[in-house]
This record gives C-alpha cells, sequence and structure tokens, in this order.
C-alpha cells in the first residue's frame, strides 16, 4: 500500500487543506456497473449521461441538509457504491420538488431516481437514516389502507407511536382543531374492498 | 362547461375553505363539477415515495371512475394534480402496472389553476368582477407540482410560469414580482423534519416581504398549510415576530372577494394566520 493512502483521513473526515470531506469508501474505488444496470433498467433512463454539471445540486432546496449532493448520489451509483447510496440520508430527505429533474440537461429525472432508491431500501429492509420521515410515509399509506383517503388524526396517531414524539407539534394541532381544519371521523369510500386489494397488490413488500 | 372534479382529503379536511371557494368560484362561471363517485387517496407524496407501483396504481383508480363518464378532470390541489397527471401520462404511454384498466386516454385531467387561467375563462371572470382587488399587493406561489416535472405537467414556462399572476391581475390586485414563484416549501417533510421545512418556509416569507406583498396566494394546500403551521409555531417559539408574517391564501379566495360571493369571510376565518386583517384594511372585507 502506497505512503499516501495509508495517510489518508477516514470516510468524511477533512482532506486536509481543501476543507472537502474524503468520499465514502477510501481513495481506491473499483468501479461496479451492476448497480447503475439495476437503476437504469427500472427507472428506464440514462444515469450514464450525468456529467456532474451540478445543476441539479445548485437547484435542491434541502442542499444543506444532506449527506450526499445530487450530483454525487449519480456519481456513486455510476461507481457501483450500492451500501453507501442506500444507507444515505440524502435519500430520506429528498422533498420529492422535481427541481433537479426539471434542470437537468441531460433528461435524468433524479428525483425519480431518490424514489426508486427508497423503494429499493424499503424492499431490501435497510434502516432509514432518517427514521422519522420514513416513518411519516408507512403511517400515510396505512391511514388510507384503513379509509381509502388520508384522516389526519389517525395518521398522526400512527406517526407519534411509530416515533415516540407524542409532545412535538401538540400546540399548533390543537389550534388546528379549534380552527375546524381537523376532523373527528375521518372520510370512508365504500369500495374499501376493491381499494385493499389495490394496495395488497402494488405496494412495495415491507412499505 | 361540465367537468369531472377531485377533491383530494385536503379539500375534505384541512383546506375546506380552498373546497368551498372553489366550489363557489366554480359555480360563478358556471363551470359544473362532477364529483368523482367514491374517489380515493392518490397517494400523494408518501405513494411515490416509497410505494412503488402505488405511485400510480392509486391515482389511477380515481381516472378509471372518472373514464366511466369521460368527462376532462380538474384537480385544485397540486399534489393531487400531479399524481393523477402522472397516472395519465403513464396511461398515454402505455407504462402503467400491468392489471391496471378501465383508462380512457382522451379524457385530460387540469389544474383548477390551468382552467381558470383559459383566455376564454379569464374573460368571463374580468366581466364579472364586482370588487376589484385595488391597493391588495399580491405573489403568486405556485409551488413545485403545478409545474414540475415538465415530463408530467407538460408545460415550457416551468421555471416562470404566469397563468395564476394573469388571474391576479384580471382581479385588479397588484401582482409583484419575485424570484420565489417556483421554490420549494418543504412540505413533504412537515412531520418527519419541522426545522428543515421552518427554514425553507423563512426564505419565501422573507422574499415575500421584501416584494412588499400584502399576501401570497397559492393553489396548493400543501403549500399553504405548511407555511401557516411554520409561521405559527415559529411566532410562538419567537423565532419572528407577528411583523414578519404575510398572510397565504388561496387564488380562489381572492376570486371569491373579486366575484362579490358572500361566504369569503368563513373562508378566511379558518386560516392560521389571519388575513382578513389586511384584507379590511384594503377595504376589501
Amino acid at each position: 500500500m502506497s505512503q499516501s493512502s495509508e495517510n489518508a483521513p477516514e470516510a468524511g473526515q477533512e482532506i486536509s487543506g481543501t476543507g472537502a470531506p474524503r468520499g465514502p469508501s477510501g481513495p481506491d474505488i473499483e468501479p461496479d456497473g451492476a448497480f447503475l444496470a439495476q437503476v437504469e433498467k427500472a427507472t428506464g433512463m440514462s444515469l450514464s449521461a450525468c456529467f456532474q454539471c451540478k445543476k441539479c445540486t445548485c437547484g435542491c432546496p434541502i442542499v444543506e441538509e444532506v449527506d450526499y449532493h445530487p450530483n454525487q448520489i449519480v456519481r456513486m451509483i455510476q461507481l457501483g457504491l450500492r451500501d453507501e447510496v442506500l444507507r444515505s440520508k440524502a435519500r430520506w430527505l429528498c422533498v420529492s420538488c422535481q427541481t433537479c429533474t426539471a434542470r437537468c440537461p441531460n433528461g435524468v429525472d433524479i428525483a425519480g431516481v431518490m424514489d426508486y432508491l427508497r423503494f429499493v431500501a424499503i424492499t431490501e429492509g435497510i434502516a432509514p437514516a432518517d427514521p422519522k420521515v420514513a416513518s411519516f410515509h408507512q403511517a400515510f399509506l396505512e391511514t388510507i389502507r384503513k379509509y381509502g383517503r388520508s384522516h389526519e388524526i389517525d395518521m398522526i396517531r400512527r406517526y407519534k407511536l411509530k416515533t415516540g414524539t407524542f409532545f412535538e407539534h401538540m400546540g399548533m394541532g390543537m389550534q388546528m382543531f379549534k380552527k375546524g381544519k381537523i376532523k373527528i371521523v375521518g372520510d370512508r369510500i365504500k369500495d374499501l374492498e376493491q381499494f385493499r386489494r389495490l394496495m395488497e397488490r402494488y405496494r412495495s413488500e415491507n412499505g | 362547461m361540465e367537468l369531472s372534479y377531485y377533491p383530494g382529503c385536503s379539500l375534505h379536511g384541512t383546506s375546506l375553505e380552498y373546497d368551498e371557494s372553489t366550489r363557489a368560484v366554480c359555480s360563478a362561471l358556471d363551470i359544473e363539477l362532477s364529483e368523482i363517485e367514491d374517489w380515493s387517496c392518490c397517494g400523494a407524496s408518501s405513494g411515490h415515495a416509497i410505494g412503488g407501483d402505488l405511485a400510480l396504481a392509486l391515482p389511477a383508480r380515481n381516472l378509471a371512475l372518472a373514464s366511466k363518464k369521460g368527462l376532462d378532470v380538474v384537480v385544485p390541489c397540486a399534489a393531487c394534480y400531479s399524481r393523477l397527471r402522472a397516472a395519465q401520462v403513464a396511461a398515454r404511454e402505455g407504462k402503467l402496472p400491468e392489471g391496471i384498466e378501465g383508462i380512457r386516454p382522451d379524457i385530460d385531467v387540469k389544474s383548477l389553476l390551468e382552467v381558470v387561467a383559459m383566455p376564454r375563462i379569464l374573460s368571463l371572470v374580468a366581466g364579472k368582477v364586482t370588487k376589484a382587488l385595488t391597493g391588495l399587493d399580491a405573489v403568486a406561489y405556485y409551488g413545485c407540482l403545478l409545474v414540475r416535472p415538465a415530463y408530467v405537467t407538460g408545460r415550457t414556462d416551468i421555471d416562470d410560469p404566469e397563468d395564476m399572476d394573469a388571474v391576479l391581475g384580471v382581479l385588479g390586485a397588484g401582482v409583484r414580482k419575485w424570484n420565489f414563484k417556483t421554490v420549494c416549501c418543504g412540505g413533504g417533510l412537515a412531520l418527519g423534519r419541522a426545522d428543515i421545512v421552518e427554514r425553507l418556509v423563512f426564505k419565501i416569507l422573507a422574499e415575500a416581504r421584501r416584494s412588499g406583498a400584502d399576501v401570497i396566494v397559492t393553489a396548493c394546500p400543501m403549500c399553504l398549510t405548511n407555511l401557516e403551521t411554520r409561521m405559527f409555531e415559529g411566532v410562538r417559539a419567537g423565532r419572528i415576530s407577528k411583523d414578519d408574517l404575510v398572510p397565504v391564501v388561496y387564488f380562489t379566495e381572492l376570486m371569491g372577494i373579486a366575484l362579490g360571493i358572500p361566504s369569503v369571510d368563513g373562508w378566511f376565518a379558518r386560516h392560521l394566520v389571519d388575513p382578513r386583517p389586511v384584507l379590511r384594511s384594503r377595504g376589501l372585507l
């Protein structure tokens, strides 16, 4: 092993003097095209077309909050860094605002890729890097499975049971209730049986 | 004009005032809304965030129900509009998940804003304005999903849409220019990561104030709820002052004032950041 790689900082540490964090997997990445092929096949998009112009990252509203920027996620997929991508926070914090997708000069639907990454991680049972966000989505889908429509009280109850955040948002919830924005009894569709069959058939395995 | 109406869950819950103002305004414009029988949730952000094929299967159920009548579908909520449009585009391209049938390719999914901004409807609105919104300065806030992504919305003006600006202009409001028309408010993370969302909302708020707007006008119940709740919490926690607030209203509510619809006050009473003081100060309530 060369001298330089022995002295290399750990992943996430600053590369001295550059201000930049070091990449996730060390200096020597053996590119592996299998994951890229899987993502491209499933999404029908050419991620190989990305030439790292970073327009996606410039437009990303949560770029300060995430571990990897959108352009980095795409590059990591190109390189085959499957685990790092699937365990990333970026995947969960993406707000699906579609700005990256809208601005990509090469037609890469980056927001769609993020959806697919979440889907793969859930299907494979990989623990989400931001469990509260994942819990929200799960609570939402459980609620609509019960009623066929969303119902805030039921959804928030499920979310709070999953996350243990019983007192968060309480004051605001009361205010919304006072303003008549939260119904005690939720709407329920008539053909729930058919709706639930549809959900069973098309949902992801652990979703 | 008769259209199939998909209200979506928000308009039956947190945003009743959007449903009521939509119905009142459409009735005033002779647009007949026929609510889709037994409509169900479109899946919203969770359907496509973690649901895989549910992202298309859930909205597709509603398009199949609407296909029985064969009318174009109008959707006020930006998030529902996006999901129903995505399913419609997939249906036309033959890309729906296997086993989903019964969707007529010729029915169109339109946002309510698009319908109102059609030249024919807009001139109808102009002729029916009884109380022009003179003296009220507004910014049009489109958010994400009414415009993006282009392969779903079919729009070419995704960075600088003009529909809502045009509607507000016809109503007589002063339409302020600003750069945040389509900047995301973070609504999808509202419950999970309120800290991130607050930063996004405060930026939008600061920009709206800088532009000189009295109100932020939206067509999205997620944006409105998200902006209002973050402002409400921000004031409660002392992170912003009451003087920093800019009320958020639906474009249909402002249309209600301009068209002289009597029930407007009840709509505005439901807001967490009360728009009535500024509307009264401009002589509009």
